[in-house]
């Protein structure tokens, strides 16, 4: 299946997603897509069918983010620790990328034509040199891209963002002093990013397993019981509905963490350092 | 054309209104039937003194698996009570927590600090240790009977600390690891990494918790902590007891 399905929304959907448009939309939403193996062994088929329909019910969710008007996802794809699982499922998993980061190749023309720019966060020194390859590729590809932004979270632990972040500082020429968040959230995976306003994690867990844990400060954390590949648009519709319930209530926890001013600081350069490697991957 | 649109756009309000309006009804409903459903379990409990409460609450803790090294409440926009949070840390060394943490975004918990002392020292038993953390003050040996670590958190411990772990990481000539930062940090936040957290309110919302250490934390909700009762903390360390780690697999 595709990365860009065709609009299969009724009538009554897109009246409901009219609805909703009237009140506050968020602009990033992160997912925890749990649940694909469980819903194999529910349904009695082997795992890899169950990542297999993970990753559709994604391409779809990614369809009615954009019908919302919601600007970025983030996506859970694969984290550090997921390494530890069993050799012929890491490969599967990893196959299973392969093909789809190939078929993002493949699907320039609709990628363009939707302005989808694909980034990825995560430390792409651990990722087996093929698959690393056609990530870069993707990403290059699509990086000029900006009406929807899709940020695919593979190799990634927060905790190793984080120090990552802090070794990039350590090793600038910037004196300690000057350090503050705002220097430390611009040299993270996910600089790029905004804030999530949204995260939701399926099939009932209620952790965050080392997932934006830096960038989550003030969002709408959402544990729903639904196996990720039977994520409906109900589900996605009552996410929605549920942040418009609690968006006032999320702005006075903004106003009372933002007292002190921002610094504003970035890194210099570290942009054009990152797509001069992205650069050699690709290559 | 035009006009038609502002008409349609016009329609779409007034059902989003409505839509938000009947969720409202609802809601209320809801909240009162399980208020209800409170009194019902209180009316069936009957009237119980507080040794008895403690020893249900021990009878019933008992009989779990696991119980969290480190329990920590989120306030979230939830206005401080001090004999509520008070009555957590009784209950929580009844059932063999060790350390409890508090987290309130908008700082009042850290202001009023003396208070919940207060409220603490009331209620607990002559015998049993509490043991209150904050950056002046770190841990003291040599107590006995059974004890509880007790900290108050802030904003401060979240970003910022990591910003301070960050400085001193830069000057120190130690290689950066996922090691070394949590090496640092544990100087300014002490308590082993929470186990389980709770946190109050509709919708849950981390309000700038401490990032670092949250990444393998089991989060249950609990409503409201204003006029809280054992039952419902036994509850949620039941449903933490069916919380399964696979870290990755």
């Amino acid at each position: 299946m595709s990365w860009v399905v065709e609009n299969s929304l009724a009538w009554y959907h897109k009246l409901f997603i009219n609805i909703l448009k009237c009140g506050p939309i968020p602009r990033h939403i992160a997912f925890i897509m749990d649940g694909n193996r469980r819903y194999a062994s529910k349904q009695n088929v082997n795992k890899a069918v169950g990542h297999t329909r993970g990753f559709d019910k994604l391409a779809e969710t990614l369809l009615w983010c954009r019908e919302m008007g919601v600007r970025e996802v983030t996506v859970y794809a694969f984290s550090i620790e997921n390494f530890k699982r069993s050799e012929e499922e890491v490969e599967t998993l990893m196959q299973l990328a392969k093909e789809k980061y190939a078929k993002i190749l493949e699907e320039k023309d609709k990628l363009h034509e939707n302005g989808v720019c694909i980034r990825v966060i995560g430390n792409l020194n651990l990722i087996p040199k093929d698959l690393r390859k056609s990530i870069a590729q993707a990403v290059l590809m699509t990086k000029n891209n900006n009406k929807s932004f899709l940020n695919v979270a593979f190799a990634y632990t927060s905790r190793d963002e984080i120090t990552n972040s802090m070794q990039t500082i350590a090793t600038s020429d910037l004196d300690a002093e000057e350090i503050d968040s705002d220097l430390i959230s611009s040299c993270m995976y996910s600089s790029e990013s905004e804030r999530p306003d949204i995260l939701i994690r399926s099939s009932g867990e209620v952790r965050f397993s080392d997932f934006l844990l830096w960038q989550i400060w003030n969002t709408n954390v959402i544990f729903t019981d639904v196996l990720w590949p039977d994520f409906s648009v109900w589900h996605f519709f009552a996410c929605i509905f549920q942040y418009q319930r609690c968006y006032k209530n999320m702005q006075l926890v903004g106003e009372s963490l933002e007292k002190e001013p921002k610094g504003g600081k970035t890194m210099a350069g570290l942009e054009e350092r990152r797509l001069k490697q992205l650069e050699i991957y690709a290559s | 054309m035009n006009g038609k649109m502002h008409q349609r756009n016009f329609v779409y309000k007034l059902l989003w209104h409505l839509v938000h309006t009947v969720f409202t009804i609802f809601k209320c409903i809801h909240d009162i039937y399980l208020q209800l459903e409170c009194k019902l379990i209180e009316w069936r409990l009957g009237n119980r003194c507080e040794a008895q409460i403690l020893d249900n609450l021990q009878k019933a803790t008992a009989k779990l698996k696991k119980m969290p090294k480190h329990l920590t409440i989120l306030l979230g926009t939830e206005e401080p009570s001090h004999n509520d949070l008070a009555k957590l840390v009784l209950w929580s060394l009844t059932a063999g927590i060790s350390f409890i943490s508090f987290y309130d975004v908008q700082g009042k918990l850290k202001m009023n600090e003396e208070e919940l002392k207060e409220s603490v020292k009331r209620i607990l038993p002559k015998t049993a240790n509490v043991i209150w953390h904050n950056p002046e003050c770190s841990y003291k040996n040599g107590f006995s009977g059974p004890k509880i670590h007790v900290q108050v958190l802030t904003q401060k411990d979240g970003h910022k600390a990591l910003v301070e772990t960050c400085k001193n990481l830069s000057k120190s000539n130690l290689e950066i690891s996922i090691q070394a930062v949590d090496e640092d940090l544990r100087k300014q936040y002490k308590f082993p990494d929470p186990d389980l957290g709770i946190y109050f309110g509709d919708y849950f919302n981390l309000c700038g918790y401490p990032p670092w250490q949250i990444r393998l934390t089991e989060f249950l909700n609990i409503p409201s902590h204003h006029n809280l009762k054992d039952y419902k903390l036994i509850n949620v360390l039941r449903r933490y007891n069916k919380c399964e780690q696979r870290v990755g697999k």
